[in-house]
């Protein structure tokens, strides 16, 4: 219905936003922005229209308790959040590294015949579908980490797939996206600025510590690029993650699930229970909100530092 | 399925294709009754609240059976280094996914298995489960629920339960059967549950770290090995302990949640059985189909096809298990009421 409404809506909007272009600009690229919000809000509200029953029946404490009880029609969806910030947060703590690290050897270390090769082959990885990602997560990545961390002393993994797991395939799944943003920067740092770097007498390590300082901006675009991949990806997550979807849990090492996930692995058969469907809506609407939250944040950092 | 419709088309000199497509048991009624498609297919029954909104207007009967093994890993015992497989109980299984029974050394799991109890060792049991709502969970806890009353109590069944060993021992759950699998193979002292068909093209892989599991029948007190004859057996009980129970065989417009319930755990044989039910529309032109009558004529041929032709050993898949005359005959008689 409200899909529907969409398209309808759209048609038109088309038609006037184009028309507007070309007769004065500045009136069609405002168009334009207020179609991208007014879809956010569309959504938001298909969310909350479609999410209603459950927050009708239980009202916020959906979104504040931890349960999945099918038999019972008792849902909750705070241990899934909780999983989406402990994968993300894993995943950004490995892949930044990786994604300075890849930016640097990439502009610095290579020579310039194979800095196109090798940028190409990084942004390749990003476009590689995600189920491979899952696959080669669910039959190498888990039994390799869950091997790795059980031969540390106190390392208990008890199974292969766990929050971690997910946590460490989502950092090689997003390091090319924040790589790609940050190398970018990197490549436009002025020559003069460079030359006054080694001018001053710094080495190779500090002069790229003070490029990239310089382009910090493009590192935190990349990162907040990276960030939103994490929080949504979903095939390869579900694969990897364990799901556990009833426990709440902050040990990474242990079997969780997150709001994409849990979407991905209940929804199918959601529609043989009641409350089901909503409450997987009131998940989305969650992970709406949250990514809405953390963006205003990324908006507010980035125009602080600007100063 | 799949197979039995490529079957078709050429048994039928690539006249008549039908095109089938995994969607998952429940989007598979969904879309049935939503009229998305011609015919559905389900590992479970149509459930009760949409039975009656459609009551009388539609026919549902098994096609095909299937069953679960238990696959456990525990090198200590594996069955290539002991030559045996472990006695399990719906109980300890029960107890298991409880939380109640975390080690394998417990006395619970030892006294069954008197050949083994020596080597058990005192590790912490990982039960892994799937993370994904399946027909495959919806007929292992309908079992439990059946053969050990207080599972049904405190966790029930359905496609996704709360699995009460995630909170209180080593609980974990993995995406598909082939996650649930890989997870048990890969993971020492976990046991799992596991589509019939999948662990049967991959035997040597289990024997190798543990095995699967002989159940006992509680009803009959015998342990049976899940293979094709003893959950044929099964099945074909369970159906004589429905027609003792209700004087007749299941009628296929009838509501088949009771159906299902007493062909799990049945009176002897391997006791958990589960069965691909499909769903067809009595009167197709009352349904709103366009070409109704050659759409119906086709989809009786095939099922006609299927139920007959169709369970011979070449016909079906290795790990599923042919329907016993007396349940293929459900279907037949199904067939029968749909409109031409």
């Amino acid at each position: 219905m409200l899909g529907l409404l969409l398209v309808v809506l759209l048609i038109p909007y088309l038609i006037a936003a184009y028309g507007l272009l070309f007769v004065k600009l500045r009136w069609g690229l405002r168009l334009f922005g207020a179609f991208i919000v007014a879809t956010i809000g569309l959504l938001t509200a298909m969310f909350l229209v479609e999410a209603y029953p459950i927050i009708a029946r239980d009202g916020v404490a959906v979104f504040l308790r931890t349960s999945w009880d099918p038999a019972r029609e008792s849902y909750g969806v705070l241990q899934a959040l909780a999983g989406t910030v402990l994968t993300s947060a894993v995943a950004m703590a490995l892949a930044m590294p990786m994604a300075l690290g890849v930016a640097v050897t990439i502009n610095e270390i290579l020579p310039a015949r194979l800095r196109g090769i090798f940028g190409s082959l990084v942004d390749l990885t990003a476009t590689m579908p995600t189920v491979i990602y899952g696959l080669w997560g669910l039959f190498v990545l888990g039994p390799t980490l869950q091997s790795l961390i059980n031969y540390l002393p106190g390392g208990m993994m008890t199974s292969p797939y766990t929050l971690f797991t997910a946590g460490v395939l989502l950092a090689i799944m997003i390091t090319p996206y924040a790589a790609a943003v940050i190398r970018e920067g990197y490549a436009l740092v002025p020559k003069p600025v460079e030359e006054a770097v080694y001018a001053v007498g710094a080495t190779r390590f500090e002069a790229a510590l003070i490029k990239l300082r310089y382009v910090r901006n493009y590192i935190l675009g990349g990162f907040f690029l990276a960030l939103g991949r994490a929080m949504g990806e979903t095939v390869a997550v579900a694969m990897v993650v364990g799901g556990n979807y009833a426990r709440f849990t902050t040990n990474i090492f242990e079997s969780g699930v997150t709001i994409s996930s849990l979407i991905a692995l209940q929804f199918p058969n959601a529609a043989s229970y009641q409350y089901m469907v909503p409450a997987l809506f009131a998940g989305a609407l969650l992970l709406t909100l949250f990514g809405l939250a953390i963006n205003a944040a990324a908006i507010y950092i980035i125009q602080k530092w600007q100063i | 399925m799949f197979t039995w419709s490529k079957t078709f088309y050429q048994v039928t000199g690539g006249k008549i294709q039908v095109n089938y497509q995994s969607i998952g048991s429940g989007a598979g009624a969904a879309q049935f009754l939503g009229k998305n498609l011609d015919f559905g297919a389900s590992d479970v029954p149509m459930p009760k609240d949409k039975y009656q909104q459609v009551a009388g207007q539609f026919v549902q009967f098994p096609v095909i059976i299937g069953s679960i093994v238990i696959a456990y890993n525990v090198p200590e015992i594996a069955y290539q280094k002991t030559g045996k497989y472990l006695n399990l109980t719906a109980e300890v299984i029960a107890l298991i996914y409880m939380g109640n029974i975390t080690q394998w050394c417990d006395p619970r799991i030892k006294a069954l298995n008197p050949g083994l109890a020596d080597k058990l060792p005192c590790k912490d049991i990982v039960a892994v489960h799937r993370s994904d709502g399946s027909g495959t969970t919806a007929a292992f806890t309908l079992y439990l629920s059946k053969a050990y009353p207080a599972w049904n109590q405190t966790v029930s069944w359905g496609y996704t339960v709360n699995w009460p060993a995630d909170q209180k021992a080593k609980g974990t759950g993995a995406k598909g059967n082939e996650g649930v699998a890989q997870a048990v193979l890969q993971t020492p002292y976990s046991i799992g549950y596991i589509e019939f068909a999948y662990w049967a093209t991959n035997k040597d892989k289990y024997d190798q770290v543990g095995g699967v599991a002989f159940v006992r029948n509680d009803n009959d007190g015998k342990y049976y090995f899940p293979t094709t004859e003893n959950v044929a057996m099964g099945a074909a009980a369970g159906l004589e302990r429905y027609i003792k129970k209700y004087g007749a065989p299941p009628a296929p417009d009838a509501d088949w949640n009771p159906v299902s319930i007493e062909f799990s755990n049945p009176p002897r044989g391997y006791p958990i059985v589960s069965f691909t039910y499909v769903f067809l529309w009595k009167d197709y032109a009352a349904e709103g189909y366009g070409d109704a009558a050659t759409k119906a004529a086709l989809l009786k041929a095939f099922f006609r096809w299927v139920l007959t032709e169709g369970q011979k050993p070449e016909n079906i898949v290795e790990g599923y298990i042919p329907l016993p005359s007396s349940i293929a005959n459900i279907g037949l008689e199904a067939l029968n009421m749909v409109k031409p």
